[in-house]
């Protein structure tokens, strides 16, 4: 009898823990990573339990940071204990890093379990997978806290309203769709419906921005692959705009501006090797166009010099063929250039990559008419820059096309006063209706997103930037009017745009007061990774369960859909920190580029400084972002 | 039509025939653009040029039709040719040329050379 009673004495406050709900503290070790410790909140669900838990590893990452995991689960009562399922993904981008490969073997989740027994406040048990083995060993002690559950995977698609025609794209590409890498996906309903989609993750973005020396990994099993995956989403998430920028800033002094030229270059970090793109006349006239920005915000005197170091470069691209009928796509010392660069015989010492276009003039315009905005008067380089656009509006081809002729024309008009510019830009400025009604609906930007890339919408922005500030300090009300259209031009792009993410036009289109412009200008920045990567590694977002192949090929009008994959592009638009390195993020995606690799090369940072001192001189990302 | 796509991009820019351009079909399939805003805008351009020549209500008129017929061509051929920017404005400055050429033919020949110095190409 007295053993009966002494039993029934242990049991009774067993029967009443099977009320698991609560914070409990977590301390145990994993096999793989070592100690650790954290907590775990369970709640009641409509059958069981749900159960969350993060834990932060004790033994530092090489870099110095905490290693957070955390994992959501479905708990059950068994008897008096608490069993605990957790599904942990073992692929989700990159699928070769650190000599680990993703396979066959990595699509299902992995299913850890454990069962947890013990008391009313402390109970234990090993995690172990379906073979057995060893995941975690838990210990969890009852608090009196009532935490929050742990982070959680927060993903959603958002579906981009149709631009193109579905029933006769369908019709038109049946024979894309009989090629071998589009089977596993024809008969899918959504490559059917062919709703494109854009995901917006924002996983772990609030524990990251509190606790930016943590790399927090999610409902994932913590092997390099994984760590690299989170360590790109923590690079987007743990810094503010603010720290971002001054960052992308100085690696750009420091990295990327050549000294003797201005000229940006990339840096392949292995060697640490100046390496100058072929595109870098559009690169080299945002940079200027960032600065031009950044000193409109802040009056920085550093913005002012890095505008006068950049326009340098554009004046030596224009210069370096010695031929006004030409402009140089970069240019470099030629000590340092490749050899298959073109000598300049006009500037001796200095190489020039030939072939200016469209595109690159795009580049030098744009940081022409920024430089103009914030040179004070008298500055020995407006001269020069007014030389320079006055020689290409009269004598270079393309410069007289498009609206090159009215950027251009305007500042060599304002800056020399000569009567055969003021003549050819008044011209255009009075009579180019077209033109004005191609800025007015959005410069091509909302015509078949589906399939048309974004470098075309990234010369679209130069454009609208430049022509909404046409006339320089005292706009006529011509002048005035082309601002108009490009406002309008601006609210209509973004208006298309938006469910995508064009972070970059976003920004400019702040300066216009679109609704919600500012809003995608911030959300996007906040996914753009400081550093840039690098490293090894290839991404390949096909492992991905929900993706799937767009049922259109990427710029249907190169006619080689049939011949080229790389027109092969994904139903879904990835957020930009899974893209990998780019010199340039504003013309990728959104659906090409779904695979690709990391490497030793980190391009400069133009592009994300753009957009980030334009949302900054627009009042739409304030010093504290 | 020289290809499937281009076959395509044309059915998308319009039927391609000679008759005034019906902008209500034509611009909100390939740019999303609410005809009478597009209008609007095309009856302002020709109201520039009614203001600059001192036009009659009825060549005002005339030219707001050549805009419109010159925009659905552009729009056409570009869609024809590519996506391509270059392609696209190469579209715009053919379009324009035989714009001129056309509100040259409205013009008296002091309209004319008054028109030409506005800008516009009275002759090939």
């Amino acid at each position: 009898v007295r053993r009966a009673l002494l039993l029934m004495i242990l049991v009774a406050p067993l029967a009443g823990a099977q009320d698991f709900t609560g914070t409990w503290d977590v301390v145990g070790t994993d096999p793989t990573v070592g100690a650790y410790a954290g907590a775990a909140t369970v709640e009641r669900a409509a059958t069981g339990w749900r159960v969350t838990r993060l834990v932060r590893v004790a033994r530092p990452l090489p870099d110095g940071r905490t290693l957070a995991l955390s994992w959501h689960g479905a708990g059950q009562t068994v008897g008096n204990a608490l069993r605990v399922d957790v599904d942990l993904r073992q692929q989700d981008f990159v699928v070769e890093h650190a000599g680990l490969r993703r396979g066959p073997q990595h699509r299902a989740p992995l299913r850890v379990s454990a069962t947890l027994s013990g008391t009313l406040t402390t109970i234990a048990g090993r995690f172990v997978d379906a073979a057995g083995a060893l995941v975690a060993d838990d210990v969890w002690t009852r608090t009196g806290r009532v935490d929050p559950p742990s982070p959680g995977v927060e993903r959603r698609l958002d579906p981009l309203p149709s631009s193109s025609p579905r029933a006769l794209f369908m019709r038109l590409f049946q024979s894309y769709h009989t090629l071998p890498a589009l089977q596993p996906y024809v008969s899918r309903p959504e490559f059917q419906a062919a709703v494109h989609l854009q995901r917006v993750d924002t996983t772990g973005r609030d524990y990251t921005r509190a606790h930016p020396d943590h790399l927090l990994v999610v409902q994932k099993v913590a092997d390099d692959i994984a760590l690299l995956e989170e360590g790109l989403r923590a690079s987007a998430f743990r810094w503010r705009l603010h720290e971002k920028a001054r960052g992308w800033g100085e690696e750009m002094l420091r990295d990327h501006v050549e000294a003797s030229t201005g000229m940006l270059g990339g840096l392949e970090t292995s060697a640490r090797r100046h390496v100058v793109h072929g595109d870098s006349a559009l690169h080299q006239g945002v940079w200027v166009a960032s600065q031009a920005y950044r000193f409109q915000a802040t009056s920085d005197p550093q913005a002012l010099a890095n505008v006068e170091s950049g326009v340098r470069a554009l004046l030596l691209m224009v210069d370096a063929p010695g031929n006004p009928d030409e402009f140089a796509r970069a240019v470099e010392d030629a000590s340092t250039a490749p050899a298959n660069w073109a000598r300049s015989t006009a500037i001796p010492g200095l190489a020039y990559l030939q072939g200016g276009n469209n595109d690159m003039l795009h580049g030098i315009e744009y940081g022409f008419v920024s430089a103009e905005r914030v040179l004070p008067a008298g500055h020995p380089l407006l001269a020069e820059i007014g030389a320079r656009a006055r020689s290409l509006v009269l004598h270079c081809k393309v410069a007289q096309r498009g609206k090159h002729t009215l950027l251009l024309g305007g500042v060599a008009t304002r800056l020399t006063g000569d009567p055969a510019v003021r003549d050819r830009y008044r011209k255009v400025m009075t009579w180019s209706p077209l033109e004005r009604l191609w800025l007015m609906l959005g410069e091509g930007v909302p015509i078949l997103q589906e399939v048309n890339g974004r470098s075309g919408p990234h010369l679209a922005t130069c454009t609208f930037a430049g022509i909404r500030v046409l006339g320089g300090a005292r706009p006529n009300l011509l002048e005035r009017s082309w601002r108009w259209l490009a406002d309008r031009g601006l609210g209509r792009a973004f208006a298309a745009a938006r469910a995508c993410r064009p972070g970059n036009l976003a920004a400019v289109a702040a300066f216009a007061g679109v609704p919600g412009a500012g809003d995608v200008a911030r959300d996007v920045l906040t996914e753009l990774p400081f550093p840039r990567p690098t490293g090894t590694a290839r991404y390949d977002h096909e492992i991905d369960p929900e993706f799937c192949l767009s049922p259109y090929p990427a710029l249907p009008w190169k006619l080689d859909w049939m011949r080229d994959p790389g027109r092969q592009q994904s139903l879904i638009s990835y957020p930009l920190w899974e893209l990998g390195e780019s010199d340039n993020y504003w013309k990728e995606g959104p659906f090409a580029g779904f695979r690709g690799g990391i490497n030793s090369m980190r391009w400069s940072s133009q592009d994300l400084l753009h957009a980030y001192w334009a949302g900054r001189a627009a009042g739409a990302i304030t010093p504290a972002d | 039509m020289r290809t499937p796509a281009m076959i395509l991009l044309l059915l998308l820019a319009g039927c391609g025939d000679d008759a005034s351009p019906p902008l209500a079909q034509v611009t909100p399939a390939v740019t999303a653009a609410p005809a009478d805003e597009l209008d609007a805008q095309v009856a302002a351009e020709a109201r520039l040029l009614a203001d600059a020549l001192d036009l009659d209500a009825e060549t005002e008129r005339q030219a707001a039709l050549a805009i419109a017929r010159a925009w659905a061509d552009v729009l056409r051929e570009a869609s024809e040719e590519a996506r391509d920017p270059e392609d696209v404005h190469a579209a715009i400055e053919r379009g324009q040329v035989a714009l001129d050429l056309e509100l040259a033919a409205l013009l008296d020949p002091e309209r004319r050379a008054r028109f030409e110095d506005l800008g516009g190409r009275v002759g090939r």
